[in-house]
């Protein structure tokens, strides 16, 4: 084992109510912390976990590790209610801002409206529940709250609701929205109690806001390649990951850049952060791992392919050839099979070694069915499916591969050359891959394969593409057993 | 490999006339090859650039980099804040890489200092010959590996036209009648027949800009359009 020595400062991007917890966190544990106010601080960023140079306005600077702190942006929904903005419409923001100036003289009724733009949530309502209770602090004025779903959810909240209520405040649950006319001086509502149409004069109407992600994300994930989920969050679903940690090493999101939080939740999470963070600095030193994927310079025609494809960003290229990042290598193998000069190697899974697997599978059967199984899912289902002594058939042939994107169109090939009935290739589920699309690229190449099959006459349903969770062993089993039948 | 050749030096000198500050941008990849726009080639021109224009009493400045392909993102993306203070970029890529360069940095004006002459092999030191003419229908297996479209003045495919000449073609005595090959060399392999039924015509309409993808990525071509 190699030691090698990394950075261990760390950089902070976005000087929010995250950002900063996370960045105390990180300093309590004795590592330098550098907070950028806004993602937009960070001009560019090159280099690989431990060893990050980031471009800043006051140039560059090293960093070991990058936190993702950014925040969500509120946008009030006065089209969900046929409202605009005017001097007695206006949004929750605006009237949080009137009430600090204390500029409310003369208001008599407040009509907040929420839960009818969008599904409410707890952080929108404990806004109302405040609002409320700091008109109550005022005297003569009549807080109104005309709302779809209370979602109380949170610490404390319920507690907030009950004491505006105690204080005064009245709350119309109702199914539809109200009508408000067009200057906001007339509301009108089906009053579930009473069975009939009701109106109501208010002084200023107080519209919800919805949370919708920074916009900066875009740009962020695209300087720190990494994937931006389909909602402009800064994190994929992903089981196999833990929350904060993204597919690259040395790159972590914390609290609001991945989803919705409260306080409580933004102080659990910094904490989470600065553990993963201290997890990965450690002192400075780490080991260097071994069984990562090396490139052959003398094969590479640094095509970029590798570069292009690879899910962890741990692929660069220096002079005439591409390189790999050891620390940031996961050994997906994705590199590999992409590779048109077959220059990668995957040190535990070489294509030596899988050829003399696929091999191996014709020692006591003629024409057996070759299935590439990717360790994260299949082939722990199929180990789960002999510990039920499930009966998988002996023709059979299970090959262990670190992810489906793995499976080289070669090795598929290589298996019916050979004279198998049937090849599979087993991932995981969509969305779930631990290598972010190492299932959809095995999914691309089977079809491809297929279609290539189909030309040179070999019935392409011999090949299966399927995908399973490791906990699956009677799913697993099933398809297992409906293909071999089908094949041989 | 892309066979590209320098263009004159006056003529590069006119296109940066009225520019105080240029980049110079070279090709590591085919021009280098063919040794017309390579790292060395780069100096070279830069070298002449400095004199003629000190000689001039108008002095230029220049910056420069040789990248590994200048048709490919990643590696234009290296010249990033390198060339945004200049008042021009002349590139010493193929007419593919200058394109490329120039859409990556739409703002400054692109030259180009080379003159792409074809697809070719490499004869001899510093001589290429035109083998392709990438008219994307390849017709070799059945001329015995000569092209017809390229070697025959006519891009004929079926047969010499009248002024083939004892081996020759009527344009150039020097130059080889393609036909003539194909035949001499389709008789030496007994596969004459190759030649006997009439070959349909091209569909030139394919003469558009192109694009290819690869059948393995088709599906994630669209889905990521999608």
């Amino acid at each position: 084992m190699t030691e090698i020595t990394i950075n261990t400062d760390v950089l902070v991007v976005g000087a929010t109510s995250i950002g900063l917890k996370v960045a105390e966190e990180v300093k309590n544990l004795d590592y330098n912390v550098e907070v950028l106010k806004s993602p937009q601080d960070l001009k560019g960023l090159k280099g690989f976990a431990g060893d990050f140079t980031a471009t800043l306005d006051s140039g560059e600077k090293k960093f070991g590790a990058i936190v993702t702190a950014t925040d969500f942006i509120t946008k009030p929904l006065f089209e969900s209610y046929n409202l605009s903005p005017n001097d007695k419409i206006i949004s929750q923001s605006d009237f949080e801002k009137l009430t600090e100036s204390d500029s409310l003289n003369g208001t008599k009724s407040v009509v907040f409206l929420a839960g009818f733009g969008q599904e409410g949530n707890p952080l929108v309502m404990k806004r109302v529940f405040k609002s409320v209770l700091d008109l109550c602090e005022l005297e003569d004025v009549n807080p109104y709250v005309f709302v779809n779903n209370l979602k109380v959810a949170s610490k404390g909240l319920e507690r907030l609701y009950k004491e505006g209520r105690d204080k005064g405040a009245i709350y119309f649950k109702l199914l539809e929205k109200p009508e408000i006319s067009e200057d906001g001086s007339k509301l009108v509502y089906m009053d579930q109690v009473m069975r009939s149409e009701m109106e109501l004069y208010p002084d200023l109407v107080v519209v919800e806001e919805e949370y919708v992600p920074c916009i900066d994300n875009t740009n962020l994930a695209c300087d720190l390649n990494i994937k931006i989920a389909k909602d402009g969050l800064l994190q994929m679903d992903n089981v196999h990951r833990f929350p904060v940690d993204t597919a690259r090493k040395g790159i972590f999101v914390a609290g609001t850049a991945r989803r919705l939080m409260n306080e409580d939740d933004i102080a659990t999470d910094s904490k989470v952060v600065a553990l993963k963070i201290k997890e990965f600095l450690g002192n400075g030193t780490i080991e260097v791992p071994q069984n990562v994927a090396v490139i052959d310079g003398d094969k590479c025609a640094i095509c970029l392919t590798c570069y292009r494809c690879c899910p962890h960003g741990a692929i660069y290229w220096q002079q005439d050839e591409a390189v790999v990042s050891a620390l940031d290598c996961q050994a997906c193998g994705n590199c590999a099979s992409e590779c048109p000069q077959d220059a990668i190697q995957l040190e535990d899974y070489k294509d030596s070694s899988i050829n003399s697997e696929i091999e191996k599978c014709f020692a006591d059967e003629k024409a057996p069915v070759v299935a590439f199984c990717c360790q994260n899912s299949a082939y722990e289902a199929l180990s789960m499916a002999s510990e039920f002594d499930f009966e998988i058939p002996e023709s059979f042939k299970p090959i262990k591969v670190p992810c489906a994107g793995k499976v080289d169109a070669d090795y598929i090939l290589k298996a019916f050359s050979k004279g198998a009935a049937g090849v599979a290739v087993l991932a995981c589920h969509p969305g779930n891959c631990k290598s972010e699309h190492g299932n959809t690229y095995a999914k691309w190449r089977v079809e491809d394969i297929k279609s290539k099959l189909e030309v040179i006459g070999v019935d392409k349903e011999r090949v299966l593409f399927s995908t399973v969770a490791s906990n699956m062993a009677s799913a697993l089993y099933g398809t297992v057993k409906d293909f071999v039948n089908k094949v041989k | 490999m892309i066979v590209a050749e320098r263009k004159p030096f006056d003529e590069i000198k006119s296109m940066v006339k009225d520019c105080k500050k240029v980049f110079t941008v070279g090709c590591s990849t085919c021009v280098a090859v063919c040794l017309a726009g390579g790292e060395k080639e780069v100096g070279i021109l830069n070298s002449e650039l400095e004199i003629a224009r000190n000689a001039d009493g108008n002095p230029i400045e220049i910056g420069t980099a040789t990248l590994q392909r200048q048709c490919d993102t990643e590696f234009l993306l290296e010249l990033k804040g390198k060339i945004e203070d200049y008042d021009a970029i002349i590139s010493m890529a193929c007419g593919a890489g200058i394109q490329f360069l120039a859409e990556h940095y739409p703002d400054i004006p692109v030259f180009p200092a080379v003159d792409t002459t074809s697809i070719g092999i490499n004869k001899d030191v510093g001589v290429y010959e035109e083998r392709c003419r990438a008219c994307g229908t390849c017709v070799l297996g059945m001329t015995g590996g000569i092209c017809p479209v390229t070697m025959c003045a006519k891009g004929l495919y079926n047969g010499p036209c009248g002024g083939t000449n004892l081996g020759s073609c009527e344009i150039n005595k020097d130059q080889a009648c393609a036909w003539f090959k194909i035949h001499e060399r389709l008789v030496k392999q007994d596969r004459l027949q190759n030649i006997m039924d009439v070959t349909p015509p091209n569909d030139w309409r394919n003469q558009i800009p192109r694009t290819t993808i690869q059948p393995a990525y088709k599906e994630r071509c669209e889905e990521q359009k999608a």
